[in-house]
C-alpha cells in the first residue's frame, strides 16, 4: 500500500474569479479568502473543495475513455478517492470505517515554480505555519459588469453588478494526497488525475471564463514517473 | 496511567458540527470547544493512516477503552488545561458594563458547599440558589447602582475561559479567533451546474484557533502508542468534518505529560461540587422502566467510581445547570450514534462523598466511567471556586 502525493501549480492567465459567497451586497460576488495561520492575515486562495470538485468532474468524464483504451483497470478508483457518487446507490459506497483517504488542500498564491518546488519538498503545512515575507499577498481588482437584456440586446435595467477578480499572472500552488492505495490503484489514479489536470488547460477552471495553465510541481511515489503514460502527460504539463 | 496535556492549532478552517438545521441545510458548529469524541476519532484515524496501529486495534480500543479524552477548549498556545483554561460553571456570570470589564465572577461554589454542609440536603438546589442570589444582590446593592440591573449580567455557563494573571475571561474575547459561515451549492452531476434546491451552509472556526485538552491512557493502551508517536514528530492531524476538502488540519503544537493534581481537604461525608467538563449522564433506567437510555444525572442518583484501591461513592444531592442533547455519527459502524441527553458543559453536581476520597483527584482525567473515552462523564471537583466570588 502506498500514498500518492501530487503538487500542482495553477497559473492564472487572465482575470480570475472563484468563490460563491456574496460577502458584501454592494460588491456582489466575492473571492474566497483564507486566513493564514502563520501570518494571521487573510489571503486570496482557491478552496480545496472547489479544486476537488473540479478534478472529480474531469476524472468522471475521462474515466470511460481511459477504460476503453485499457489505460486504467477500473473507474471505481474515483469513488474510492473522491467519495461515493450521488448517482450510485448507498451500497456502492466504499465499505470503510475511516474518514476520507484523500486530502485536497486550498490553493495558495506562490512566487513561482521554484517556490512551489520548495513547498512540495517541505510539505504544504510548512507554508501554513510560515510567517516570513515569502508568503505572497495578492491584491484583488473590482470589475464592474452589466447583464445584457436578451430581448433588447442592450444593457438591462438595474443589472449592474461587481465581481472581485485576481489579476493576471498569479501562480497558485495546491497539493493532493491520497493514502492507502495499492500499486495498481496508484497507477490508475496518477494517469486519471494527470489527464484531468491537462483538461484544466483547455477549459475554464474558475467562474466567468477564468483561464489558467497547469503545471505539475512534483509527484510521489517517484516510481510512477517510470510509467510511459505518466511520463508523457507530465511532459505536456511542464 | 499517563496524562497528557495536548495543544493543537488549526492550520485550515475547521468544521466542528453539532447540529443540522432545517432539512440538513445549515450545519451549525461549536465555537470554543472541540468534543472529546471528535479528538478521539482524529487520533485513532491518524494512528491507522500512519501505520502505528491497525484498524482492528482501533476498533478494539473503541469497544473496550483504556483511555479518556476531555473536551478541547479554545485558548492560547502555552495554555494548560484546568490551570489556564476551564469551562465556566453554573454559578459564573459576567457584567456587560461596570464591574470587571469582561472578568468572570462567581456566586461562589464555596458558599454553595457551605450551605449544604450546614443545612444538609434538606433544601432543594433552587432554594439554595435563591439564597445565594439574595446574598449577592445585597452585596451588589452596596457596590454600585449599575449592578442592580439584571439585564447587565450575562450567563456564561459552558463557555471556555482563559486565565489572565489572576482573573478569568471568555476565551472568545481574548484570543484572536474568528468563526464564520459559508454558503455553497450542490453541483448536479448530469447538468454540471448548480443543482436546484441544494443550497447548504456550514459554520466554521477560522484557521489559527488554538485548543487545549487532556488525553489520559493506560501504559499498554493503543492510545498511549499514538500519543507517544505524536510527541516524536512534527504532526498534522485531521479534525472534524470535510478533511478531504482541506478543512480541519491541525498541527499538534505541544504535548506535555502531567501528574494529577491531588484533591485534599475532603473527608468522607463531605459535600463536593463537581463541574461537568464532558457532558454527564447515567444509564440507570427511569423508575418503572428497564431500558438503559442515557439520561442526565439527577437528585438521588449515585456515581460509583471503582479502582484497585477501593471505590468512591458520590450521592447526588443537587444539580445546577442545564441539559443538552448530543448526537453523533459513528465512522466505525457508519450509522448515527445513540442520542445522549446529558448535563451540559459547566453544570454543577453537588454530591455527598463516601469511600475512597482520594479517587476524586483522578476524575478530571479519567472520568467517572468508560464513556470518558468519548469525552462524556468527565467532571472536575471544585473544592474551592477558581473564579473570584462576588
Amino acid at each position: 500500500m502506498g500514498n500518492l502525493r501530487l503538487g500542482t501549480l495553477l497559473c492564472i492567465e487572465g482575470l480570475a474569479h472563484w468563490g460563491s459567497a456574496y460577502r458584501e451586497p454592494t460588491l456582489g460576488s466575492g473571492i474566497s479568502m483564507c486566513k493564514h495561520a502563520g501570518l494571521n492575515e487573510y489571503l486570496v486562495c482557491i478552496r480545496g473543495q472547489y479544486i476537488k470538485g473540479l478534478l472529480r468532474r474531469w476524472c468522471e468524464r475521462l474515466a470511460p475513455l481511459l477504460l476503453s483504451r485499457n489505460l486504467i483497470k477500473t473507474k471505481e478508483i474515483i469513488s474510492k478517492v473522491f467519495g461515493p457518487s450521488v448517482l450510485s446507490s448507498v451500497n456502492e459506497a466504499e465499505p470503510t470505517s475511516l474518514p476520507s483517504r484523500t486530502y485536497v488542500g486550498d490553493a495558495y498564491p506562490v512566487k513561482g515554480m521554484k517556490h512551489a518546488k520548495e513547498l512540495f519538498k517541505k510539505g504544504v503545512f510548512a507554508y501554513l505555519m510560515d510567517n516570513s515575507d515569502r508568503i505572497v499577498k495578492v491584491s484583488t481588482r473590482l470589475v464592474t459588469r452589466i447583464r445584457i437584456d436578451d430581448v433588447s440586446g442592450k444593457a438591462a435595467v438595474g443589472a449592474l453588478y461587481h465581481e472581485v477578480k485576481v489579476p493576471l499572472g498569479i501562480p497558485f500552488y495546491f497539493e493532493l494526497v491520497v493514502k492507502d492505495l495499492s500499486n495498481d490503484e496508484l497507477l490508475d489514479l496518477a494517469r486519471l488525475l494527470l489527464l484531468s489536470l491537462t483538461q484544466l488547460n483547455i477549459s475554464s477552471p474558475g467562474r466567468s471564463g477564468t483561464v489558467a495553465s497547469v503545471k505539475v510541481v512534483g509527484l510521489k511515489p517517484e516510481d510512477l514517473l517510470q510509467d510511459n503514460v505518466v511520463k508523457e502527460i507530465i511532459r505536456w504539463l511542464k | 496511567m499517563r496524562i497528557f496535556n495536548i495543544v493543537i492549532k488549526f492550520l485550515t478552517p475547521a468544521l466542528l458540527q453539532v447540529k443540522e438545521g432545517y432539512r440538513g441545510m445549515m450545519y451549525s458548529g461549536v465555537a470554543d470547544k472541540v468534543p472529546g469524541s471528535t479528538i478521539r476519532g482524529s487520533l485513532l484515524t491518524w494512528g491507522i493512516r500512519e501505520g502505528i496501529i491497525s484498524e482492528d486495534e482501533a476498533v478494539k480500543e473503541s469497544l473496550s477503552p483504556k483511555h479518556s479524552v476531555t473536551t478541547f477548549l479554545l485558548t492560547h498556545e502555552t495554555s494548560r488545561m484546568y490551570e489556564d483554561t476551564m469551562i465556566a460553571h453554573a454559578l459564573s456570570l459576567m457584567f456587560k458594563k461596570g464591574l470587571g470589564n469582561g472578568t468572570i465572577y462567581s456566586l461562589s461554589v464555596d458558599r454553595l458547599i457551605n450551605k449544604y454542609m450546614s443545612k444538609g440536603a434538606i433544601l432543594t438546589p433552587k432554594d439554595i440558589l435563591t439564597e445565594l442570589i439574595n446574598e449577592v444582590m445585597k452585596k451588589i446593592d452596596v457596590k454600585g447602582d449599575e449592578l442592580k440591573c439584571s439585564a447587565n449580567t450575562e450567563r456564561v455557563m459552558g463557555n471556555s475561559l482563559t486565565r489572565v494573571n489572576d482573573s478569568w475571561r471568555l476565551s472568545k474575547d481574548l484570543i484572536d479567533y474568528v468563526s464564520g459561515s459559508y454558503v455553497g451549492v450542490g453541483i448536479d452531476r448530469l447538468r454540471r451546474t448548480s443543482a436546484p434546491g441544494v443550497l447548504f451552509g456550514y459554520e466554521y472556526v477560522e484557521s489559527g484557533a488554538v485548543y487545549v485538552g487532556i488525553v489520559s491512557c493506560s501504559e499498554d493502551s493503543v492510545m498511549c502508542k499514538i500519543v507517544e508517536a505524536l510527541r516524536k514528530s512534527n504532526v498534522v492531524i485531521s479534525v472534524g468534518k470535510g478533511t478531504g476538502r482541506g478543512y480541519g488540519l491541525a498541527k499538534v503544537l505541544d504535548i506535555r505529560e502531567l501528574s494529577p493534581k491531588i484533591v485534599s481537604n475532603v473527608k468522607e461525608g463531605d459535600y463536593v461540587a463537581l463541574e461537568v467538563i464532558g457532558p454527564t449522564f447515567t444509564l440507570k433506567p427511569h423508575t418503572g422502566t428497564s431500558v438503559p437510555i442515557p439520561r442526565p444525572l439527577t437528585l438521588g442518583d449515585e456515581i460509583i467510581v471503582r479502582s484497585k484501591s477501593g471505590s468512591l461513592e458520590l450521592k447526588v444531592v443537587g444539580v445546577l445547570g442545564g441539559i443538552n442533547v448530543f448526537r453523533g455519527w459513528s465512522l466505525r459502524t457508519n450509522t448515527p450514534k445513540l442520542t445522549i441527553k446529558a448535563l451540559d458543559y459547566g453544570s454543577l453536581i453537588i454530591a455527598k462523598v463516601r469511600g475512597n476520597v482520594g479517587l476524586l483527584s483522578i476524575l478530571p482525567y479519567v472520568g467517572i466511567n468508560e464513556f470518558s473515552s468519548q469525552g462524556f462523564n468527565i467532571v472536575f471537583p471544585l473544592i474551592t471556586d477558581f473564579l473570584p466570588s462576588l
